[in-house]
Formats: C-alpha cells, structure tokens, sequence
C-alpha cells in the first residue's frame, strides 16, 4: 500500500469527488496553523526568527520545534505547549471534509477504521531501522530504509534484511548498478539505490512481467522504481514530518565505477538478501 | 467502442504496465498513444484525441500537472487522470486537482484500482 493521508485513500475508493476533497483540504489549510506560525501568534517568538528556523530546516533532516530548541529560540516546555496548543486548535481532513458535508459522519468512521487497519497493519509489518552513524538516524533516513524494504518486497518480492549503516565522504564506492534521485526543497538529499546485477534483472522482470528484459529495459524499469521509490518517501516526509519536497527525474550512474560526491557525506545502508547486494545511500551535504 | 487512452509518462516500464492492465478489458479501453514528457502529451492529444489521459506527474520538461492546464485549456471536457509516484503528496496531489485532473492514483498501483478509476469516468 503507498504512502499517502486519509483523503487521497477516500479518492482512490471513490468514496470522496475530487471537488469535495479539494474543498475539504482548503478548509483544512485555511484553518490550521504550522508550529511556527502558532508560535508567532503566541507572542513567543517573532516573524524573523521563525523564518531564520525555517530556513535552517531547510538545510536539516529536523522538526521545527527541535531546531527552534537547539537555536535556543524556545525551550522546551514552550514546545511541548505549542504542540498541545496545535493539537487543540487544528483540524484533521476527517474533521475537514465533516465541515464541508462532504461525507456523514458514520460514512468518515467507517472509513477512518479501514484505512487505520491497512495503515497499522503495514507498520507492524516493518521494525524500524537503526542507524548507528548518528548524523544518519533522522526520520528521513529511517523513511528511505523502510520505504526501499518494502517496495522491494511489494513490488519484486526481495526479501531483505537491514544492516548495520556505514559512511563515506566525497566519494561513494563502487556498485555494478547504480540508479538516482535528489530530493530538493525541505530536505536537500540525494538518494542511490546501488545493486548487483541480478538483483536489478529480478526487479525488472517482475515490474515489466517479462523474463528476460533487455539492458534497456532493466535501466527503465530501474529508474522507475527509484522514482516510485522517492514519491513514496515525499509522501511519508510530507505526511508524518511536514517536509515538502521535489524530485530530480531519476538517473543512472555508469557500471561498476565510483562516483564522486564532492562535499557530501553519504551513509549507506545494505539491505541483505539472498537475492544479491542491496545497498540504499543517501547522500547529504557535509 | 473502447474508449481511446493517451499513455503519459517518460518510464517505458510504466507504459507497457499500464498497457497491459488496460489490455485485459479491450471492450472498454485501447491504448493509442505516448507521450514522455508534457510537451509530447499536448501534442498527441491533439494529434489522436484521446477519451482519456493518463498522466505522470515528474518528467524531464513540461510537468505533468502543466500538462494537464494545457490540455484543459485546449479542450475543457477532456479527462486526465493523474497516475504517479507523487500522487501520494498531499500537495500536489491538491496542485492536481486544482489544475483539473478527474482523479489520483499513486504509484505502485494495483490493476483494479486503474480500471475502476478509468471506468467511473
């Protein structure tokens, strides 16, 4: 099941018109205030500083509140109030479409139990990964090891393991295929999925149900999967963490040749499997 | 008569799945077209005027979201809908909307997920 929030899952059961939705997540956004807009409006800090904040989480895999802390902006009993506040005051899309009439409130539960069940039921599934390179242990990180996992496993059935994450600097070490996206916006990244050769032939055959695809046909389908791959990690981003993010089309770096990361530090995490190598890396300004 | 479908996106992977799921309901659907990027989907649309349009939303050049206002502004009744790794973002999927697609489907996407969606239309 792809990443995404409870209207899009109501759209793609037909539940909800787009119209309705749309008006649903106006609503929403005309109402609902970010923790530094709320700040702001408390009087705890000013207009300035909440953009310095913003930009500096711009440049971090960080919550606003845990910058905000760290600038010495707000403490943090001032964030914990925030949050309760923001929680108090903002309105969920559930609540969002019940004040557009857009759905009864029976129809919302029933479906709001569902799309709990199908939500829960992919966590269980997935343990969290533990980073031990600390500057690699931040949600995005943990997003783009769960999120490869398990569309390895949905989309070509390769099971694998994570392992523990190493580093390196400047340069990322030779891989027989690797494939690319880069992430701009709120969290600036690249990511690299870097893999043998059979494990990209088995991932191909599987997306295009063809048994033996061609050279070009295995660079498609695998560019494909990245992309498919880094939606579902701006979707998580967006959805549990508030980051907004766009996407480099993706690419292919050359066979089995080193690539130079000039400024970057990239942790990479293996994926073992019995299929081949599996490496996720993602590579992150110094 | 199956209802023509304008295929846009710039993964030859993406296509020929999208090709297959319509391929098993020919009485409804028949693939004629497409497209890699926004540019090349607004020129086949007018070129085979399509009933229906899939559209990818991240492609080199004209976005798929771009694509869709140019289409729409061309011919109003025309109904696209968006299929994509980015549908599952809250904004663009609203950005899509806004712009007029019908409906989202984020990808991986499931056979009868497509059909039902490209059926109601």
């Amino acid at each position: 099941m792809p990443a995404r929030f409870f209207g899009q899952f109501l759209l793609e059961r037909g539940r909800i018109s787009a119209d309705a939705l749309l008006a649903a997540t106006n609503h929403q956004n005309q109402h609902n205030l970010k923790l530094g807009e709320l700040a702001v409006k408390e009087g705890l800090i000013t207009v300035e500083v909440a953009d310095q904040i913003n930009r500096e989480q711009r440049r971090q895999d960080k919550p606003f509140g845990q910058i905000a802390r760290e600038l010495g902006k707000l403490t943090s009993a001032q964030i914990d109030q925030l949050l309760a506040k923001q929680k108090q005051v903002n309105i969920t899309i559930e609540a969002a479409i019940l004040a557009v009439n857009a759905l009864s409130l029976n129809d919302v539960q029933a479906q709001l139990e569902v799309f709990r069940i199908e939500e829960g039921r992919e966590q269980m599934l997935h343990d969290e990964s533990k980073a031990e390179i600390q500057w690699a242990s931040g949600p995005a990180f943990i997003t783009c090891v769960e999120l490869t996992d398990r569309l390895l496993q949905r989309v070509a059935d390769v099971i694998v393991l994570p392992g523990a994450c190493r580093s390196e600097v400047d340069w990322l070490s030779s891989a027989e295929m690797q494939y690319s996206v880069s992430f701009t916006g709120d969290w600036g990244a690249e990511y690299i999925l870097r893999l043998s050769q059979d494990v990209a032939a088995k991932i191909a055959s599987r997306m295009l149900d063809e048994d033996a695809p061609d050279t070009d046909l295995i660079s498609d389908a695998l560019k494909e999967f990245v992309n498919v791959v880094a939606g579902q990690i701006c979707a998580a981003l967006n959805n549990a963490h508030g980051l907004t993010c766009e996407l480099s089309p993706p690419r292919e770096y050359p066979y089995n040749e080193p690539v130079p990361f000039e400024g970057r530090k990239i942790a990479i995490f293996p994926l073992n499997s019995l299929d081949g190598m599996v490496e996720v890396a993602l590579a992150v300004p110094k | 008569m199956p209802k023509k479908v304008l295929i846009v996106d710039d993964s030859t992977t993406t296509f020929r799945q999208l090709q297959k799921v319509l391929d098993t309901d020919a009485q409804n659907f028949e693939v004629v077209g497409h497209a890699v990027n926004g540019e090349d989907a607004v020129a086949k649309f007018q070129e085979l005027h399509p009933d229906i349009i899939t559209m990818d939303i991240v492609m080199p050049g004209l976005d798929g979201v771009e694509a869709v206002k140019r289409i729409l502004a061309i011919d109003k009744s025309a109904k696209i809908v968006i299929v994509s790794s980015m549908g599952g973002v809250r904004e663009k999927m609203v950005a899509a909307l806004t712009a007029g697609a019908k409906s989202v489907i984020t990808k991986p996407f499931d056979a009868p997920q497509v059909l039902e969606t490209l059926r109601k239309l």
